[in-house]
Parts: structure tokens; sequence; C-alpha cells
């Protein structure tokens, strides 16, 4: 009962634990943390994790003991944990394991203990599941094609499933990783990338084969797919997040595997190739010409005997694949994400349907591995236009918004903080036409819109990798997947309302390990005193939850407002 | 009813008269006065020893079986009827403990007087007379602690977020005196505090409605009760020096001190709770005890019937103080019920915390003007062990209204941050009141609504009762009006009487409550006669025989020839 005020963590009984960064011991308590907790956010000293269900049940599929859990949190804990965290954490710990799918010969087994509210729950609810009636011993033969929604069902019951009826081998595909790329550039797994194979196959045994990796954006997980895919070496499905994500996969197929172009299919806007190996995106999976109808594509599930399915970008997974997923139980399945937080409350599909989470690898480790470019961020305030002054002030809130937004003063300021860099790759992000037009005509450089053909996109990227074009400017369409690794220098004049996602997507895009001088800079540029100052915070929030943070600089005489004039967080 | 409460009602002379008392000798010679002496267990312990036989049995039934309760003299004779002491006895007894005051006496209608023993002094005669000697559970015996609804953010918490909620959303009555509904449900909405532990509380703080929420009425009531707030014509008045005083004490000691109130006031108010509230007070916090050794204590002391009501008490006052956040229930190995108490230990003051995204956190040990600043200028996010503010463009402006201008705001949020203060969150917070100036709204005005008839008197709307100042020491003449017809010789000396003139004496006796001295074979007796009874042409006495060393009496039916010699026992006024 006694407070330990040395000791970092406050555990609350909703299971919500703030971390103190400055006390002895915070960086083994967060390390301790991050097997069994969710990080929430991270924005300076103190970071929230929160303990639900599912993250201990992630922590106890990665190898991690229950026991080990409880005493691990009582350790770093400054008051004494909760009895309602201890009740729960007890039962979650239980609970894991107890029910197992089994296979005996052709029969789909559910096996284990079972306590009475779930044995009525099977025989009243879930009962069309079985082949057979639900009788009070199990265990219960189960309707194989209802493998993925008993699990969902009974996750959502509170009673994680261990699935172990293993899987089809799929297609066989014989095929190795490169050691040096098409370019003759050495090329071995980075250690952590390794680690994460590893533990998504497990050795190829019934206990690895499904689950989610979650690893920062720019920590390499297309190469974790692929190295995946070489170490099972069959065919796989790989789901992405758009057409250009879909040349990057098969760019790094071509370039990292022994794979040739005629193994590789392309299933996105006209291009329908089914190939031992075939990249489509979501969109088009979910495409389909009325709402009443089925989605045609999804036939491309079956079209194959895969033995892998790649779900990339697994946060992004849409309800319908999902639905489809269910009944793909039988194949291995691998997630790939930066984050497992969904907005819309899939976390338990995604673990009773995908698998637990495998490995996860915060965005600060990595970068302090040097895995990730060392980021400075800068927020630079600069004065409205005077022109601009009235019509800002005579405007309703939306459109002060875009005014201040897209204020003629922040070209200038663009073009000065770009000199800075020299003749490092940049590229400049915005969210309006006009505004980016503007600055490709100042810059004299080329502009990707999504009015861009993608052939014109593939080309100007690939001229930028090269280093023939030093500087790009892009809309949105680069948020996402997009892999411009050498890109130094990002200039942001614009962005949305307010989304949190799309500035930590945006500086995803410089975060690439550069090959010698390993660091990135980032300047969002922000009308000073408008509305515009309160957005560029909100998007500024998923970084500095990251533990990041920005400096406050003011245009034009540079007077740093930071209190610290340093750019690093202070999150460990 | 407390002591305080009690002696605030009589004049300050009775009080140094009372220590004259010959009970209080001891604390005397200690130099202390009557009002001290009452505090201490050990003076208390040695006035017992000064007391007559009957009032120490008559104080230890009052302990008993009226705890803190008010009672009446019938109440006490019926449930002494079966005891060792006739009803004369008793009445000396208790006007006995009334002239030293020990127990008072207080007007309660025409004609009409109760008696009650102080709170305070209730706990010590209490342990007095039943020593609760309950053993902490070893360490060897590892107790599973149970969850349960419960405030997670102190008692004191709750209070500053009422009282939060009150300056934002108003003060004002509806024309049927209430608050209005939205501001209740706001006040409702905001509470961790279970329903079940402030449900059936009294309300000591004078408040005069009874259509609220039990919790919103509760927390109110206690505000009145500790004067930060009391009843005007329209509404209630904030006395905010008083509330800004309470801000100024460290977190830990208000929640203290608020136990303290709620253990000794609100929960052992109620008779049956106060038993085991005399106990708990008495009981180290962090250290687990078994439920089952305290309903015990509890079934003994306070006289239950049944022990499963011993329980209920027990139980009722333990989930409530669960409830509140100050105990923890769980069960041994075993299955045996445990509780411990949990105590606000004094901590070092930490600092607001201000994270890069503006949030503010503040956590247990943060001082309560901090949190008040944040209530007033933010809103809550989250409030558990850490709560959790965030400061928006509308909670700037009620601020504002509130008479925070921006400035005065961000000085204060860098001082209670210790000084560091995110050059951003400045700049954003200025941005918006620049946005927002531009309707220029005084600053002054609501503070200036605020603190009007700011006083910090505490307000007891509750009327003073009626006490009665202790009486003198019980006299014969007072105790027994009828003595003068009774004929000295009958309480004299032992003799032998005709049976018509014994069965006159007993009969005399039963009128007047007295018990009688028997010699029965040249054994001495005393024989409190309840009634003569006729049968078949003779009569018999029926009544108790009070046995040696204040033993359990003895029911009999005697005949006159039961005995050889009589006298009437009288009282022996000191």
């Amino acid at each position: 009962m006694d407070i330990q005020d040395h000791r970092p963590l406050i555990v609350q009984a909703d299971g919500t634990v703030l971390l103190d960064t400055r006390l002895p011991g915070a960086e083994e308590a967060a390390h301790a943390l991050a097997a069994f907790a969710e990080l929430i956010k991270r924005p300076g000293e103190l970071h929230t994790y929160r303990i639900t269900p599912l993250s201990v049940w992630n922590a106890l599929s990665a190898g991690q003991e229950g026991g080990q859990i409880m005493e691990r949190l009582a350790t770093f804990s400054k008051y004494e944990l909760p009895a309602a965290v201890e009740t729960d954490l007890q039962a979650w710990i239980n609970r894991y394991g107890k029910l197992q799918l089994v296979r005996d010969g052709e029969q789909l087994l559910l096996a284990g203990e079972t306590d009475e509210p779930l044995r009525q729950a099977l025989q009243d609810s879930l009962g069309s599941l079985f082949k057979s009636a639900v009788t009070e011993q199990g265990p219960w033969v189960v309707d194989g094609a209802q493998r993925g929604r008993l699990k969902q069902e009974l996750l959502r019951l509170g009673y994680p499933v261990l699935d172990q009826a293993g899987y089809h081998a799929g297609e066989s595909l014989p095929l190795e990783l490169r050691k040096h790329g098409l370019s003759g550039m050495e090329f071995t797994l980075r250690d952590y990338q390794k680690q994460a194979v590893e533990l998504f196959v497990q050795d190829g045994s019934i206990q690895g084969g499904s689950g989610v990796l979650v690893l920062p954006c720019g920590a390499g997980k297309t190469i974790v797919g692929i190295a995946a895919l070489a170490r099972l070496e069959c065919a796989t499905l790989i789901l992405t997040s758009n057409a250009t994500s879909v040349s990057q996969w098969q760019r790094e197929l071509l370039d990292k595997t022994t794979l040739g172009e005629q193994d590789i299919g392309l299933y996105v806007g006209r291009e329908r190739q089914v190939r031992p190996v075939t990249v489509a995106t979501y969109q088009m999976m979910t495409h389909r010409t009325s709402g009443k109808t089925d989605y045609p594509h999804m036939r491309l599930f079956r079209e194959r005997d895969w033995g892998l399915i790649i779900y990339d970008e697994v946060h992004l997974l849409p309800a319908p694949v999902f639905r489809l997923t269910a009944g793909l139980q039988a194949t291995r399945r691998l997630g790939l994400t930066a984050t497992l937080v969904r907005e819309d409350g899939c976390a338990e599909d995604v673990f009773s349907l995908i698998g637990p989470k495998r490995y996860e690898l915060p965005w600060r480790t990595l970068e302090a591995r040097g895995a990730l470019a060392e980021l400075s961020c800068c927020e630079v305030r600069v004065p409205l236009c005077t022109s601009q002054d009235t019509t800002y002030r005579q405007a309703g809130a939306r459109e002060r918004l875009r005014i201040a937004s897209e204020n003629p003063a922040k070209l200038a300021v663009m073009e000065q903080l770009l000199g800075r860099h020299g003749d490092k790759p940049k590229l400049v992000i915005g969210q309006y036409l006009d505004q980016l037009s503007a600055a490709a005509e100042r810059l004299r450089a080329p502009l990707i819109t999504g009015k861009t053909p993608n052939e014109e996109r593939e080309r100007l990227f690939a001229a930028f990798k090269r280093g023939e074009v030093r500087t790009l400017i892009v809309s949105k369409v680069a948020n996402f997947a997009v892999d411009l690794p050498d890109a130094a220098v990002a200039v942001q004049i614009s962005g949305s309302f307010g989304s949190r996602q799309e500035e930590a997507q945006r500086i995803g895009r410089i975060l690439r390990p550069k090959r010698e001088d390993n660091r990135a800079w980032f300047y969002s540029i922000v009308t000073a005193d408008t509305k515009e100052t309160e957005f560029a915070l909100r998007r500024q929030l998923f970084m500095i939850e990251q533990g990041y943070r920005y400096q406050l600089k003011r245009w034009p005489d540079e007077r740093a407002l930071s209190a610290s004039g340093t750019s690093r967080g202070t999150g460990s | 009813m407390k002591l305080s409460e009690i002696t605030a009602c009589i004049p300050p002379h009775v009080m140094d008269q009372l220590i004259e008392d010959p009970v209080w000798n001891g604390a005397r010679r200690q130099g202390m006065t009557w009002l001290q002496a009452q505090t201490q267990a050990e003076v208390l312990a040695t006035a017992r020893a000064e007391l007559p036989l009957e009032a120490q049995d008559v104080l230890k039934l009052i302990v008993s079986r009226f705890g803190v309760g008010r009672f009446g003299l019938e109440q006490l004779m019926r449930e002494a009827s079966s005891g060792l002491w006739s009803g004369t006895e008793l009445r000396y007894g208790l006007e006995f403990l009334h002239s030293c005051g020990i127990v008072w006496c207080m007007k309660i209608g025409w004609g009409e007087q109760a008696y009650l023993l102080p709170e305070d002094t209730f706990r010590l005669w209490l342990r007095e007379f039943y020593p609760a000697d309950l053993e902490p559970l070893p360490a060897s015996d590892p107790v599973k602690r149970l969850p349960a609804e419960r405030i997670e953010g102190g008692l004191c918490c709750e209070l500053l977020h009422t009282m939060a909620a009150l300056v934002r959303l108003g003060f004002s009555w509806t024309r049927s005196r209430t608050l209005p509904k939205r501001v209740l449900q706001r006040l409702e909405s905001q509470l961790q505090l279970p329903e079940a532990a402030a449900r059936g509380l009294p309300l000591l703080g004078g408040l005069s409605t009874d259509s609220y929420p039990p919790r919103v009425a509760w927390l109110l009531d206690l505000s009145l009760m500790q004067g930060w707030l009391s009843e005007g014509e329209e509404g209630y008045i904030f006395h905010e020096q008083c509330w800004q005083a309470w801000l100024d004490q460290a977190p830990h000691a208000c929640e203290a001190a608020l136990a303290d109130l709620v253990l000794s006031d609100y929960l052992a108010a109620e008779d049956g709770r106060s038993y085991p509230a005399a106990v708990l007070a008495e009981q180290p916090a962090g250290v687990w005890f078994l439920t089952q050794e305290l309903e015990e204590w509890v079934y003994k002391a306070a006289g239950y019937q049944a022990r499963h009501q011993a329980a209920s008490s027990c139980q009722d006052l333990l989930d409530r103080l669960t409830g509140l956040g100050w105990m923890e229930q769980g069960h041994t190995v075993d299955g045996r019920g445990a509780y411990r108490l949990l105590h606000a230990q004094a901590r070092p003051a930490e600092p607001l915390r201000i994270q890069l995204s503006g949030e503010l956190i503040v956590t247990r040990e943060t001082p309560l003007q901090v949190r008040w600043l944040l209530e007033m200028s933010a809103d809550r996010v989250s409030h558990d062990l850490f709560t959790q503010y965030k400061v928006t463009s509308d909670s700037l402006i009620g601020a504002y209204r509130r008479g925070l201008t921006v400035d005065t705001l961000l000085a204060d949020l860098r001082e209670a941050a210790g000084g560091m203060l995110e050059p951003a969150f400045a700049e954003l917070l200025q941005q918006w009141a620049s946005d927002w100036l531009v309707e220029k709204e005084s600053p002054q005005l609501d503070r200036a609504r605020a603190s009007q008839n700011s006083h910090s008197d505490r307000n007891r709307a509750a009327a003073s009762p009626d006490f009665l100042e202790p009486c003198d020491k019980p006299s014969l003449s007072r105790l027994l009006p009828e003595l003068p017809r009774l004929p000295i010789a009958w309480s004299a000396a032992m003799r032998s009487y005709h049976p018509s003139t014994a069965r006159e004496m007993i009969e005399a006796a039963v009128h007047c409550q007295l018990p009688l001295q028997l010699n029965r074979q040249a054994e001495l007796t005393v024989l409190i006669p309840d009634e003569v009874q006729e049968l078949d042409g003779a009569w018999m006495v029926s009544g108790r025989v009070r046995g040696a060393g204040r033993s359990e009496p003895e029911h009999v039916q005697l005949p006159p020839d039961a005995w050889q010699e009589m006298k009437l026992l009288l009282p022996d006024p000191r």
C-alpha cells in the first residue's frame, strides 16, 4: 500500500498506464510495457499506455508469461496495483490458451476448458458453427468453413482461441532472397527484420503462420513481407493500399528476390494478372458495380492455391475483406502495419482473423538504432500576406483556414528553407492544387497530383531516385506507400483539416535511413496568428505522441520560440 | 451528536463546574479541562472506576444498546428490565451519569426528554467496556483483493469537481428552491462516487431539499457542512474565502480530514454503523483484518439479537468506505472475508505537467489550487489516479468570463508547472484569446458575481437542540418522592415482618422500583420484585435475585416464608 515515489508507472483501474520518463527505471518499464500494453501516445515526458485483453493476449501469443506481466507491472508501479487490474489481468491470462482449435484427421475440433457462461453461449448462439450438437463435454466438431467466424465470435465473448489447426501448404513457389539487388547493391535483412520474420514463421510450425508485425514507417515492412514469402516459398497474394504501393511491391520483389516478372502479377486498375505472387489493392477487391451485387474481384482469393496472404497496411483492411478472410483461415496470413489502432474498432477482428501481434518495434527505438533517419521537425510561422489580411478577417471559419493555408507569403519561405539544404533530395507537400502549381512554377520543379497519369508518376519518382530530379512537388498522393528512400527534406506548405495520420505519413517519406548523412528535416509552414496554427497543432499530434518534438520559429526573424531550442523529443 | 455541538449549547461555566466533580479527579489532577478529559481514553477509564456500580452498568447498557442514538428513560428501563438493577437504581445511575457530563439530556418536545452519549466519547466508552482486540491477519495469510466500484481520485476531487461545476453553471435555484435539472444532471454525470455509498446517509450540513439524487445531495450537504456553501434566498451562496482556505491545504490532509469527518459524523451517525465505525477509527491503515471478527465483536458489543444483523451493519459500513475509496475488501485463501483501511499519505507536492500536445496532467499529489485553476480554465478529459485536462478555445473563453485573462492564466500555469511552459501551447492560447477578444467581454464580470456575498462563516442550518445543563447529583428525595411515606424502619435494618407487612413492603418496593434485601437462612440476597401474585389464597413475590459479582440475575417466585428478615434497599447517593 505504500507509495513508491521513485517508480515510473501509475496504473489505473481502467487499465490506463502513465509512464513518467523522467524517473529512474522508466526505460526498463517502457520496454516491459511494450510487451503487453498498447502505447497510446508519448507527447512529452509522460507516455500513456493501455492494457486491454487484446494487448495481453497479444503478449502471451508472443511468448510472454502471464505471471511476468503482473510482476513487471507491480515492480514499476508507484501505487499498489488496483484490485480491478489484478483481477482482470488474472482472468485474461487464465483464459488465454484454454480454448484451442485442433485438427484430428479431417475433423476440426474446438477443445479445452470451458466455464458455464461459455458453454451456454456455445449451445445457445454459436451452435450453428458446429457440425454436431454442443454437449457438456468437449471437444466439439467445428464446421471447417466457420473456423474464422468461431474465433471471431469467441473473442467477442472474451475467449481467445489458439488456432493450432494448421495451414495448407499452398502452391509451392521456389525462390530465394538475393544477396545483391539488381543495381548490385548488397542486400541483407536488418536484425529486427529477421527477428520479425522468425516470430511470424516460427519454423513453419502451427504456432506461427498467422499474425501481425507492427513496424514504423520506413522500417521496411515490404522487405519483411518479402522475407516471409521467401521463407515459406509458396504462392502469395499481397493486398495493399494503392496502385503506387502495388508498383513498389513489384519493384522490391524483382530487386530483392529471385522471382522474375513472369512470376509477379499485378491486379490493379485495368491489369488483371493472376500469377504465383499477385499484388492487388483493397480498393480493387472491394470494387463492385452497385451496392447490391457481390464483390467480383474477391474471387481472386480462390483463383490460386495461395499459401500466404499478406495484408499490407492492415489497419486499413476494409470490412468486406475481413468477411472473406474469415473463410480463409487455413491459409497463412501476415498483417503489416505501423499501428494496430483502428478508428473503426475492428482491432479484435484483426486479432482473430489475421492473427495476434507477433512483433512490434516502436518508432523511436528504430531511430535510435539508426534504422530511421534522425528527424528534425520545425513549424515555421509566417505572417499573413498583407493583401489577404482584410479578406481573412471578413471570412467565415472554414474559408479562413483556406486563406491562411494558401497564404502566398509561404512560397518565399519555402524557397528559402529548401535553399538551406543544398542539393539534398527534397519534397514539397501540399493540399491545394493552385498553391502546389504556384510552388512548382516558382521552383521550376515537377508536380505530381492525383491527375498525373500513373506512368508519369512512376517516371518522375524514378528520376527523383536517380538524382536527376532534386525537388518534387507532391499533393496528398504521396501520403501513402511511396518509397522515396533518399528524400531528406520535406516542406509542407498546407495540410488537411487536422488529420493526425496524414502528417505522420508525409514524414514517413523522408525517414528512410540515408547512406551518408542520416538526417532528415521536416518543415511545416503555417500562417501565424490564424486558425491554421490550431489545425497545425492537431496535425502534429501523432508525431508528438510518438515522442517527436516540433521546434517553433517565427519568420522572418526566426526567433526560436522553443524553450529548449532543440528539435528532439524528450521521450525515450 | 458531537461533544462540541453539545457544549456549544450550554454556558461555559458549566464545564468549569463539571471538572470539579469527583469523577474527574484524575483529570483535574493532571490539569485538564473537562472537555480535554472527554477525549482521553485513560482518563475515562479512571472515571469509570469512580462511578457507582449502578452508573457503570447503566453506561455500559447505553453504550451497548443505544450507541450514539437518543433514548428515553422508558426505553432504558425496558432494555434493563431483566437486568441486575431496579428502576430506581437505574434512574440513579442515569442521573449520576448526567450529573458528571457523561450522558446528556435534551428537550425533544413538550415535557419530553431524551438522553444521548456524545459521538466522540461513545467511541472511547465503547472501547472501555468492549475492548476490540481484533488481531490483524498475519502476512502469511495472503488476501485476494476484490475490485469494487469506488472513487479512485479521492473524495476531495469529487467535491472539487462539484464546486467547479457549480461555479461554471451557477448556484441559482428554480422556483422550487432547487438547482435546475440540467445542473443536477451535470453534477451527477461527473461523479465517481457509487450511489450505494451515499444513499441513506444523514444530511447534517442543513441541505433543505430532499429532491436531489442521493449522491449530489450528500456532496452538497458536505459542502454546506464545510462552510463552502450556504443557502440564500435564491440559491446557494459560495463562500470563496472559506473554499480557498480549504484548497490551500495539502491534498492528503484534505482527504484525511474528510475521511475523519465522514466516518465520525456521517457514517457513525446511524446506530448500527456506529459500532464498527468506532472500531475502524482505531485500526491502523494498510493492515488486513477479518470481517467475521469485526462482526462477532459488533454482535456482542451492540447486543444484537441475531448475528446477521451485526453482519449487515458491518458490511454496510465496509461497502460505503470502499465506495468512498478509503477501504479495500478481499478474501483469504480459505474464503474468509477481510478488509483494510487505506489512508492518504503525505507526499511531496507534484507540479502540473504540460505535455507537448497541450495535455495538462495532474496527479494525486498536485496541489488542489492547481486543480482548481484547471477546473476553471480547461476541460477535464479523464480522472482517476491521474487527471488529464485540455485547454480548448471554449474553456478559455469560460475562464475569461470568470475573470481569468489569458496572461494571468499563462502565468498561473507556468507557476503550477514549475516555471516551464511550452511555447507552442502558450502561443495557441494567445491565439484563441485574441480571436475571441473581438467581442470584448468584461473579464471581471463573473468573478465579481461569484464572489459576491463572499464570507467564511460556517452555516449550520440545523437548529441547535435545547440541551439541559447537567443535573445535580441524584438525591434520595429526588429519586424517591414517596420516601416520606415509607416507614423509616423498612429501610433502616433487617427485620422479620408479619407476612401482611412483608407484602405491603414488597408492594411499596414494586411501586417505587426499589430492591429488597432478604435474609434467607443466614444468606443475604437482593431481590428486585416485579409483582405480588395471588395463588390459592396465598401470595408469592416474583422477581429477580441479584447474584454475587453482578452475574446474570435469577428469576424467582418466592412465598413469604422463603426468607426470615428483610428491608428496603435504598440507593446510596454520594
